[in-house]
C-alpha cells in the first residue's frame, strides 16, 4: 500500500482513539489523572488532524515529523502512567489505546525507512 | 561506491563545506539545537536562581539573558549556515590555519570534548548508582564506562544520530518535566503561591543574568557545528531563536517555581516522590546521553580540525579518553575532579573572546575592509586560493578579549565584555594595519579542494 495512504488510515484511527480517551476523562474522578488524559487526548487529536491534512496534501516530510513527535510524546505519557497520582478506572483502556498508537507510528516509520524515504531528514 | 558514501556520511563533512543537498530544514535544526537542553544542568541552574530571586525577578533575568544569547547564537548560527563549515574550520579565517587548529583543540577538544564529556559521564554513573545502589552493573565507574560507550557510539554516527536522539528525546523530555512541574506546583500551593514566595537566599538581577548567559554562551558560540547543516541562513537564525524561547525558559523558570515552593533544588527528586520513577530515569539517562553526544560531537569536530583524521574516528579517540577519566573518577570516588573542573572552566571562559574575533571578521572586516559583500563568500574555502597560517589581528584581539574576561570577572557580564573587547580590537587593528599597509596575515596555505588539511 502507498505509504501516504497507510499513514492517513493511521491518523484517522488516532483521531478516533483520542476522542475515545477524551470521553473517558468525563468519568474520571481523579483530577490529576483527568488533566493528564485530557492533555494527551488533545495532543493526539491535534496531531491526528494535522496528520490527516498532511496526508491529503501528500506532504511526506511533515508526516514523518508528526510521527516522530507522536512517538516521543506518547512514550513520555506511558512512562509516567505508573505514578499513583494518575490512577483511575479507565487506566487500562488509556494504556491500551496509547500503546497501540505508539506501535502504529513505529511501524509507519519503519515502513518509510524500508521504502527509502529519509526518516531523519525533516 | 556505496562504501565511499557511507564514509562521507559518518565523517559529516568535518573539514569541508556541507553540500547543499545534504542540508536540513527548520524543524530538524530546531530540535537538534535543543539537544543541549537535555542536560539536567539547565534545570539545576534554574534551581540556583530560585534560591536567590523572586519568581518575577527570575523571569526578568532569564528573559534578558535569553535575548542576549539569542542575538549571539543567531549571529554565529548564520555564519555556520552561510559558510557550511564547522566552527573550528571557520576559525581559520579570523585566526589563520595554525591558530585555528590550536584554539579549536584547546578551547573545545580539551574542555567540551574531553572535560565536560568526562564530567557528564561520571555524573551519569553517580545517578545510576543512586537509583540502583546495590547492583554492580550500576556502580559509579561501571555505569560511567558503559554510559560513555553508548555516547561514543551515537557520536560516531554523527549528525544523523543526533537528529534521531533529538526527535525522540526532546519532546519527551519537555512533556515529562512539564507534567512533573505542574504536579509539584499543584501539590505545593499552586501558581498563586509561586508569585508570592520569597527566596531563601539573595541574588541581584545582574548576577542572575550573568548566570543565565554564562550557562549557554559556549553553546551559542559553537552553533555552526549544527547550523552548517541549515538549508537557509534564515532557518538557522529562526531555529536558534525558537529553541531559546521554547525550551530554555520552560526548564529554567519551571525549576525556579519548584525551588521557591518546595525548597528542594533537585526537580528529579520531586518527580521521584510523585511516583514518576520511569519518567525520571528517562530524563536522566536520555538527557545525559543526548547532551554528551553534543559535547563529544563538537569535541570530535575540533579534534579533526587540529589533527586531520575522519571525524568518526576522532570521536572514538576523544570519547575513550573522556570515558576513562570518568571511570577513574568513579573508581576513586571523585578524586581530582574539582581541580580538573576548575581548569576546564577557566579554559572555557576564553571562548567568548574567540567569538568576538569571528564576528568582527565575518560581519565587518570581510565585507567593509576587504570588500566581500556576499555572505556566502566571506568564509568560503575556494580551491587554488591561498589562506594565512597565522592572523596576527586575530591573535591580538583574542588575547585582549581573553585578558579582559579573565582579569575583570566581576565587571558586568565577563563573557560579554570579552566578546565585545575582542570584536572592537579586531576591527580597529585590522583597519589600522591595512591603513599602515602592514601585513598581518603570516604564512600561506593553499587549499587544493576536498577536505582542508
Amino acid at each position: 500500500m502507498n505509504f501516504v495512504r497507510f499513514s492517513l488510515i493511521l491518523f484517522v484511527v488516532q483521531v478516533l482513539f483520542s476522542l475515545a480517551m477524551l470521553l473517558t476523562s468525563l468519568f474520571n474522578s481523579n483530577s490529576y489523572a483527568m488533566y493528564h488524559t485530557i492533555s494527551i487526548s488533545i495532543f493526539m487529536l491535534l496531531t491526528g488532524l494535522l496528520g490527516v491534512y498532511f496526508s491529503l496534501k501528500n506532504q511526506l516530510s511533515r508526516i514523518i515529523a508528526n510521527a516522530w513527535l507522536i512517538i516521543s510524546i506518547v512514550t513520555a505519557y506511558l512512562s509516567i502512567q505508573i505514578s499513583p497520582f494518575f490512577d483511575n478506572p479507565f487506566k487500562p483502556v488509556e494504556l491500551t489505546l496509547v500503546s497501540i498508537t505508539t506501535l502504529f507510528w513505529v511501524i509507519d516509520l519503519y515502513l518509510a525507512y524500508r521504502n527509502k524515504i529519509p526518516v531523519l531528514k525533516i | 561506491m556505496s562504501q565511499q558514501k557511507t564514509k562521507v556520511t559518518f565523517d559529516d563533512y568535518s573539514l569541508e563545506e556541507v553540500p547543499k543537498e545534504q542540508r536540513y530544514g527548520l524543524y530538524n535544526l530546531f530540535l537538534t539545537l535543543s539537544a543541549a537542553f537535555g542536560a539536567i544542568a539547565v534545570i539545576f541552574a534554574g534551581g540556583v536562581l530560585g534560591g536567590g530571586l523572586t519568581f518575577s525577578d527570575a523571569i526578568l533575568a532569564v528573559m534578558i539573558g535569553n535575548i542576549i544569547l539569542t542575538v549571539i547564537g543567531s549571529l554565529t548560527g548564520v555564519i555556520g549556515a552561510y559558510s557550511g563549515l564547522s566552527t573550528y574550520v571557520g576559525w581559520r579565517f579570523p585566526f589563520g590555519r595554525v591558530l585555528g587548529k590550536i584554539f579549536g583543540f584547546a578551547l573545545i577538544t580539551v574542555t567540551t570534548g574531553i572535560g565536560w564529556f568526562a564530567v557528564e559521564s561520571w555524573f551519569f554513573g553517580v545517578v545510576m548508582n543512586e537509583i540502583y545502589p546495590n547492583n554492580p552493573f550500576f556502580s559509579v565507574w561501571v555505569a560511567a564506562l558503559w554510559g560513555g560507550v553508548l555516547m561514543i557510539i551515537s557520536t560516531y554516527i554523527g549528525y544523523r544520530a543526533l537528529s534521531f536522539l533529538s526527535y525522540f528525546i526532546l519532546p519527551q523530555h519537555v512533556w515529562l518535566v512539564a507534567v512533573g512541574l505542574l504536579l509539584a506546583v499543584s501539590l505545593h500551593g499552586g501558581w498563586g503561591a509561586v508569585w508570592t514566595a520569597h527566596p531563601s537566599g539573595s541574588m541581584t538581577i545582574a548576577q542572575a543574568i550573568t548566570a543565565t548567559v554564562g550557562l549557554y554562551i559556549a553553546g551559542s558560540l559553537i552553533a555552526p557545528d549544527i547550523t552548517r547543516f541549515a538549508k537557509k541562513a534564515r532557518d538557522a537564525a529562526v531555529a536558534w531563536a525558537l529553541h531559546m524561547f521554547v525550551f530554555y525558559p520552560l526548564l529554567i523558570i519551571g525549576a525556579v517555581a519548584i525551588v521557591l515552593l518546595a525548597g528542594s533544588v533537585i526537580v528529579t527528586e520531586d518527580m521521584l516522590k510523585l511516583g514518576m520513577g520511569v519518567g525520571v530515569l528517562l530524563i536522566i539517562v536520555l538527557g545525559q546521553w543526548i547532551i554528551n553526544t553534543v559535547n563529544l560531537y563538537s569535541g570530535s569536530l575540533s579534534f579533526t580540525n587540529a589533527i586531520p583524521i575522519r571525524r568518526d574516528y576522532s570521536s572514538i579517540i576523544v570519547g575513550i579518553i573522556g570515558t576513562i577519566l570518568a571511570a577513574y573518577w568513579g573508581y576513586s570516588a571523585g578524586s581530582s575532579l574539582a581541580p580538573f573542573e576548575s581548569f576546564i572552566t577557566i579554559l572555557g571562559s576564553l571562548l567568548p573572546a574567540a567569538g568576538g574575533s569571528v564576528f568582527a571578521e565575518f560581519f565587518i572586516v570581510k565585507p567593509y575592509l576587504e570588500g566581500i559583500k556576499d555572505p556566502y563568500l566571506r568564509f568560503k574555502l575556494e580551491p587554488g586560493k591561498k589562506y594565512s597560517e597565522v592572523n596576527l589581528v586575530g591573535l591580538l584581539s583574542f588575547s585582549a578579549g581573553a585578558a579582559v574576561g579573565l582579569l575583570l570577572p566581576d565587571l558586568g557580564i565577563a563573557a560579554i565584555n570579552a566578546l565585545l573587547v575582542a570584536f572592537v580590537v579586531h576591527i580597529l587593528l585590522a583597519f589600522l594595519f591595512k591603513k599602515a599597509n602592514i601585513k598581518y596575515e603570516l604564512g600561506t596555505y593553499e587549499y587544493k579542494g576536498g577536505v582542508v588539511k
